[in-house]
């Protein structure tokens, strides 16, 4: 036999994790809220950054334009006089935030004349060195900043620095090379730039956790509503029964239309489960009433033909005897096929209750000992007890006939048939149906109380449904005791049924119904 | 209403018992009234469910075989009636169908065997001998 390949250990995981749509629903909103805020919070942040540069550069080339002219004179005249004078004007220039200077073609520096503090000589000092050394900037924000400036993430590659002093920021870059070869560099204290992107980046934060827990608490609301009509659905429809089946319907309140529709779906098909049983059922006693009847008469008229017909011969007699015989047969068929049609709906049901097992076996075989081609030999335990077990006696005499019908068939003539009756077990009584019969194929065994089954070397002894077996198999199940076979090939075969005894309390020989054997 | 019922006493000694069979089948009724009169009891043979009723108030009736699916009233709400009408002999309901939910609604209505058509013809006297057996316990037969 082959297996299904086992389902990996991950995918029950992913399966256990995912599987409910619940969870599903919740995941996919906490992606979309986190993608989305993410998305809106960088955005926010990178717009004020772009601001902030365009109003930095603003200001620098209106100094620039001012600057210019400046530079084109100390070309021409670079006494200590016009350097003064410049020193001067770009004191003039600079403001609390931003500071100018020139660097000249020979690399001498032009610092503003009495520079305002905070932007004093060590910002340009500072400012140069970081040029110079092409350092990277402080922290990630910083880094931000000048990437974003320069429009390249990578901030070693920006013309931008971002210099520390004395706990002040400053972004510092080259803002101009003239014609004449001097350069006009730039420092801005971006410091409270900084803490306002800061503050701004974690007020995004707080607002972007808040309105994650408010959706998430949303949604989950959302579900469970979403939801619930599902569970309901779920919930009535288990509480569903065979016996509630007619009138069973599913009723929502304030449920999704989509759910709504399942539900009309869902009723739909239990209105046509509910007449599909109904004409099961009705079909099962219109065959039980049409096919019964009929066969009662048949078999009682052929019955007392026989016992009141003074002048009949033997040979007429015989006839009688067989043709009863087949009634019988067909009787027990019939109740066969009906058992059959029942469990295949779920409506085979038992009525179990102490039976006294040895007169089932004696009224069985009085049954049918007349109409054996064979010895039929019923060995039962010594006593004067009757000997219980649990189970319906019509049921039990239905299967012990099949299980002798079905040794018989598959026995040469003259063979005897067995039946004994065990007490050896515990907590079971077991009847056993030996022949000496052709035997089951090993392989064939597992399979024998299947519907349709018959061993395969079956074929040679003539026509057979392969229903007495497996209609044995659903009598014993339902009666909650257990069937097994045993066989040799060509030396015969055993089926054991095990029948449960009654519990101990209620063992003792009570009221019990009781069947005269058959004349 | 149960003091007017006849009862066994009112019967003269010696008498065969008075058994009815009660089906809508006049081929059912026909065979068992053969069956009945040849193993010497005395058999009332009655279409429905409502002539057994009348029956049973004129005259003691030892047994009664009730089919159980009739037209008009079926045989476990008659045994109902009968019982309540305070009924005292045996009834023994008869039918084509091995329900357990019926045979249940039997026992619960006062029935004392309920049995399979085939199975009444196959053994009718060693039934009748059973229910009539004094001491017979008022329990259906399995």
């Amino acid at each position: 036999m082959t297996h299904p390949p086992a389902p990996s250990r991950l995918r029950s995981l992913r399966r256990y994790l995912f599987g409910s749509l619940q969870t599903q629903i919740r995941l996919a909103a906490f992606g979309v809220v986190v993608a989305g805020f993410s998305v809106a919070s960088i955005g926010t942040l990178l717009i004020n950054q772009r601001e902030l540069m365009r109003q930095h550069e603003e200001k620098a080339e209106i100094t620039d334009r001012l600057v210019e002219p400046f530079l084109i004179k100390l070309r021409s005249d670079s006494s200590d006089r016009t350097q003064d004078y410049i020193r001067w004007r770009l004191a003039d220039f600079a403001t609390w935030h931003q500071l100018f200077w020139i660097q000249e073609p020979t690399g001498a520096l032009l610092i503003p004349q009495g520079g305002r503090p905070p932007l004093s000589n060590s910002v340009v000092m500072a400012s140069m060195r970081a040029h110079q050394k092409n350092m990277k900037p402080l922290d990630w924000m910083a880094n931000l900043t000048a990437g974003v400036a320069n429009r390249d993430p990578d901030a070693s590659r920006s013309p931008y620095r971002v210099v520390d002093l004395n706990g002040r920021r400053y972004l510092t870059h080259l803002d101009m090379t003239s014609q004449t070869g001097s350069k006009l560099w730039v420092a801005r204290d971006i410091t409270n730039d900084i803490i306002f992107l800061s503050d701004l980046f974690q007020w995004l934060l707080t607002i972007w956790s808040v309105a994650l827990g408010l959706t998430l608490l949303f949604i989950s609301i959302l579900t469970r509503q979403l939801l619930h009509p599902l569970q309901e659905l779920n919930r009535m429809a288990e509480m569903i029964t065979t016996e509630s089946l007619d009138h069973a319907q599913i009723k929502l309140d304030q449920a999704p239309r989509e759910v709504e529709e399942l539900a009309l779906v869902f009723n739909n098909l239990l209105e046509r489960l509910g007449r599909s049983w109904n004409q099961q059922r009705d079909f099962v006693s219109a065959v039980s009433h049409e096919l019964r009847n009929p066969l009662t008469i048949i078999g009682g008229y052929l019955r007392r033909l026989q016992r009141r017909g003074g002048n009949l011969s033997p040979e007429q007699l015989r006839a009688l005897a067989t043709a009863e015989a087949e009634t019988q047969r067909i009787t027990r068929l019939l109740n066969d096929l009906l058992d059959l049609s029942r469990s295949e709906a779920g409506r085979l049901q038992l009525l179990l209750k102490p039976v006294a097992v040895d007169e089932v076996l004696l009224t069985s075989c009085d049954l049918v000992r007349s109409q054996l081609p064979r010895r039929l030999e019923l060995t039962l335990p010594t006593g004067d007890d009757s000997i219980l077990a649990v189970t319906e006696a019509d049921r039990l005499q239905q299967v012990v006939l099949n299980l002798i019908e079905n040794a018989d068939k598959y026995s040469p003539p003259g063979t005897p048939i067995q039946v004994i009756l065990t007490t050896d077990l515990p907590d079971y009584l077991r009847i056993t149906v030996r022949d000496r019969g052709i035997g089951i194929p090993a392989d064939d065994q597992a399979t024998i109380f299947e519907r349709f089954q018959r061993g395969s070397n079956a074929a040679a002894k003539g026509s057979g449904s392969g229903l007495g077996l497996s209609v044995v198999k659903l009598l014993v199940d339902a009666m909650g005791g257990r069937i097994s076979v045993e066989s040799q090939l060509g030396e015969g075969s055993a089926f054991h049924l095990d029948l449960p005894r009654p519990p101990e309390a209620t063992a003792t020989p009570g009221p019990l119904p009781r069947r005269r054997p058959a004349q | 209403m149960a003091s007017s019922l006849p009862d066994p006493s009112s019967v003269p000694p010696g008498g065969p018992p008075v058994i009815a069979i009660v089906d809508d089948d006049p081929r059912i009724r026909d065979l068992v009234e053969a069956e009945l009169q040849d193993e010497g009891y005395s058999p009332r043979s009655l279409p429905s469910a409502a002539a057994l009723v009348q029956l049973v108030q004129g005259e003691w009736v030892d047994l009664v075989l009730l089919d159980l699916m009739m037209p008009g009233q079926d045989g476990i709400s008659c045994t109902r009636v009968l019982r309540q009408l305070g009924y005292a002999g045996k009834i023994v309901i008869v039918t084509a169908l091995n329900d357990l939910h019926h045979r249940q609604d039997a026992q619960a209505a006062g029935a004392n065997a309920y049995i399979l058509k085939p199975e009444l013809v196959a053994d009718l006297a060693g039934l009748i001998r059973t229910m009539l057996e004094p001491g017979e316990r008022q329990e259906p037969q399995g």
